[in-house]
């Protein structure tokens, strides 16, 4: 044990040399100081754990940890604030910042310390929570990591509401309620135990391309060792919990991504993954759902916008999968859980999603389709500027209304003009509140 | 070639599908025939060690070398991205391409000029040239910023630095200005770029080429 324990405090030590090799680098928008400070804060904690280990368990779960500093650590000399979409960042911290809090000694709701990185591709989208603090002062390291070949697709990153619910369901402060909409409202019929969702899978009533996909499984999977052999069935029922908080956050904006995203990862939208539920179930809950929370209302037909509205929405539709085994949940359940998301996030605004009115839409969508950012400018017929606050979210949600009525209209430009405009939005609101 | 007063500017600011110059923070912004533009987020500061001379010559014998011709455009600038609130410091002598804050779109009857606000340029911040902005143009504008002075100069993304004037243009053939302009439908400028110094001189440069 002393050799290991030896070996392990001179790990701390380089992991301290690595550290300040960082500073370096300037990364992220904010001080480097906070995060700093952190990391330190947990290689002294890490360093005193490892010298008082009593035995060879203790020392492991010490190693545990190491091992994650030392990745969080070596993350930070692959990122630089011109690595991913800095007015995006901006807009998802203001949510994270509101709803990631704990309380710590330093003071109740002590935000998370959010860092953000880009790496890889399709499939980084990712918000790593800190498994553990060192203690009670410290604040939750929050690890954003966007893809970066993705650096401009802001519509797309719509899909990080999904990675935001895995950090609140990490959050101490929101576990229990979390984890309570799971138990009254997901686990129930098709989700009531892991045999009930293992006989929907391997029911007869199952489409012909699901029990394909179950053949092409190895011989040894059998519906009595789906779940926990493998498939993580609490996995799942966390996943389905965390697609839910991504719609009330970015609402339609999420549902597109999530139907644009995992149909391009899993073209045949058919099966599952170990931690993950069928993608064609995710979609069709969150097509019932974004109905039920009121996303898809329709303008008057003789509004400008009442086409490219129903275009929109028509060509979300094309995503269902319409055979009955696909829809898991009853309306009555999705509406319960999400009325128990919306209470939780309505709790710290600005988290929740605001469905914009009308004018506000067919203020924004025009702007797009003619080539400008849109955002909350305008010049009125008496020659006066106006000038609002224009969440970020309507942004994404007008840049995929107009994604899908100008389909000529490259989708790369479309993105960057929304880009430019929620930077545009940041300087706007930075001239309204001076 | 006319220029726009400051009402003439307004009228075609308030027309759908014509001039448009967005988001206009301030009404300090607007002067007697001019719109002043605030720098943007983006700086693009030339690398000394990214190649040994600005020579078109051999710029145009590596067109042809995806590798050779990208690594040149890669590494002739060091990007930074200037989120609002901080700040970017010019020293003497350099050169720096920013964008405007602004997004400018020009209708096919007008042409922008950009040149340096002069409360700047006392202070030695200089934009090198005047900027001609062509018709249908759209997109941020490049500015590029030059420190004639002997001080270093903070810039802060959002500082009101240039001002555009509009000319309306006179045309012989609208028809076909038009068709030409109509070519470039979907080209637009979201951030500066290295200029292409070489392109349509291929007869002048062709002989002193070297690999």
């Amino acid at each position: 044990m002393a050799v290991a324990q030896e070996f392990l405090l001179q790990e701390c030590k380089n992991l301290r040399d690595l550290l300040n090799k960082t500073l370096r680098y300037k990364y992220e928008s904010a001080d480097s100081r906070i995060f700093y400070g952190e990391c330190s804060a947990r290689l002294a904690s890490l360093e005193k754990a490892i010298g008082n280990a009593a035995d060879l368990a203790a020392l492991g779960q010490e190693v545990i940890y190491l091992n994650e500093l030392a990745n969080l650590i070596c993350r930070l000399e692959r990122s630089s604030i011109s690595e991913h979409s800095w007015p995006f960042v901006h807009e998802l911290k203001r949510i994270a910042s509101a709803i990631c809090t704990e309380d710590t000694l330093a003071g109740a709701n002590t935000p998370n310390q959010i860092y953000v990185l880009a790496d890889g591709g399709l499939d980084t989208y990712r918000i790593h929570p800190e498994s553990r603090r060192p203690a009670y002062t410290q604040k939750r390291l929050l690890t954003i990591v966007f893809p970066k070949s993705l650096k401009h697709f802001v519509l797309l990153h719509s899909i990080l509401g999904h990675e935001l619910g895995h950090a609140i369901w990490r959050c101490s402060k929101h576990k229990r309620e979390m984890r309570d909409q799971v138990e009254k409202h997901i686990k129930e019929g098709v989700f009531a135990s892991p045999d009930a969702t293992a006989t929907h899978i391997y029911s007869s009533v199952a489409p012909l391309n699901e029990k394909g996909f179950l053949k092409a499984c190895p011989a040894s999977m059998k519906q009595g060792n789906l779940f926990p052999n493998y498939a993580n069935w609490e996995a799942w029922c966390e996943e389905i919990l965390c697609d839910l908080v991504g719609l009330v956050i970015f609402g339609p904006s999420f549902v597109a991504s999530e139907c644009e995203l995992l149909t391009s990862m899993n073209p045949s939208m058919t099966g599952f993954g170990p931690g993950h539920p069928p993608t064609a179930w995710r979609l069709n809950y969150l097509l019932d759902g974004a109905k039920i929370l009121g996303y898809d209302a329709r303008p008057p037909d003789a509004h400008p916008l009442r086409a490219d509205i129903d275009t929109f929405w028509a060509h979300l539709e094309t995503f269902r999968s319409t055979d009955p085994w696909y829809s898991v949940f009853t309306g009555n359940q999705l509406q319960r859980a999400l009325s128990g998301m919306k209470t939780l996030l309505s709790r710290y605004p600005p988290t929740e999603y605001l469905v914009p009115t009308f004018d506000r839409l067919q203020h924004l969508v025009p702007m797009l389709k003619r080539q400008i950012p849109p955002v909350g400018f305008g010049i009125a017929n008496d020659g006066s500027r106006t000038r609002e606050n224009v969440d970020f979210r309507h942004i994404l949600f007008s840049g995929w209304i107009t994604k899908t009525s100008q389909p000529a209209m490259p989708v790369d430009i479309i993105n960057k003009l929304c880009e430019q405009a929620i930077m545009q939005q940041i300087a706007i609101n930075i001239a309204e509140s001076a | 070639m006319a220029a726009l007063s400051r009402s003439s500017i307004l009228a075609r600011l308030k027309l759908p599908d014509d001039l448009v110059i967005s988001p206009i923070l301030s009404d300090s912004q607007l002067g007697d025939s001019s719109i002043d533009l605030r720098m943007g987020t983006v700086a693009l500061v030339a690398r000394a060690g990214g190649q040994p001379t600005v020579d078109p010559a051999v710029q145009l014998s590596v067109n042809n070398d995806v590798h050779a011709s990208t690594e040149r455009r890669e590494q002739k600038h060091e990007r930074f991205d200037v989120p609002f609130g901080h700040s970017f410091l010019l020293h003497p002598g350099s050169l720096l391409l920013v964008p405007t804050l602004e997004w400018v779109k020009i209708p096919a009857d007008l042409q922008g000029v950009v040149t340096a606000r002069s409360s700047w340029a006392r202070e030695g911040l200089n934009i090198a040239t005047a900027t001609i902005i062509n018709p249908g143009y759209q997109g941020i504008v490049t500015l590029e910023l030059a420190n004639f002075g002997e001080i270093p100069i903070k810039l802060y993304p959002g500082l009101r630095i240039a001002q555009i004037a509009f000319y309306e243009l006179r045309s012989d053939n609208p028809k076909a200005d038009k068709s030409y302009l109509d070519q470039s439908q979907f080209k637009m400028s979201f951030e500066p770029q290295a200029g292409k110094i070489a392109d349509g001189d291929d007869k002048f440069l062709l002989n002193h080429a070297s690999p």
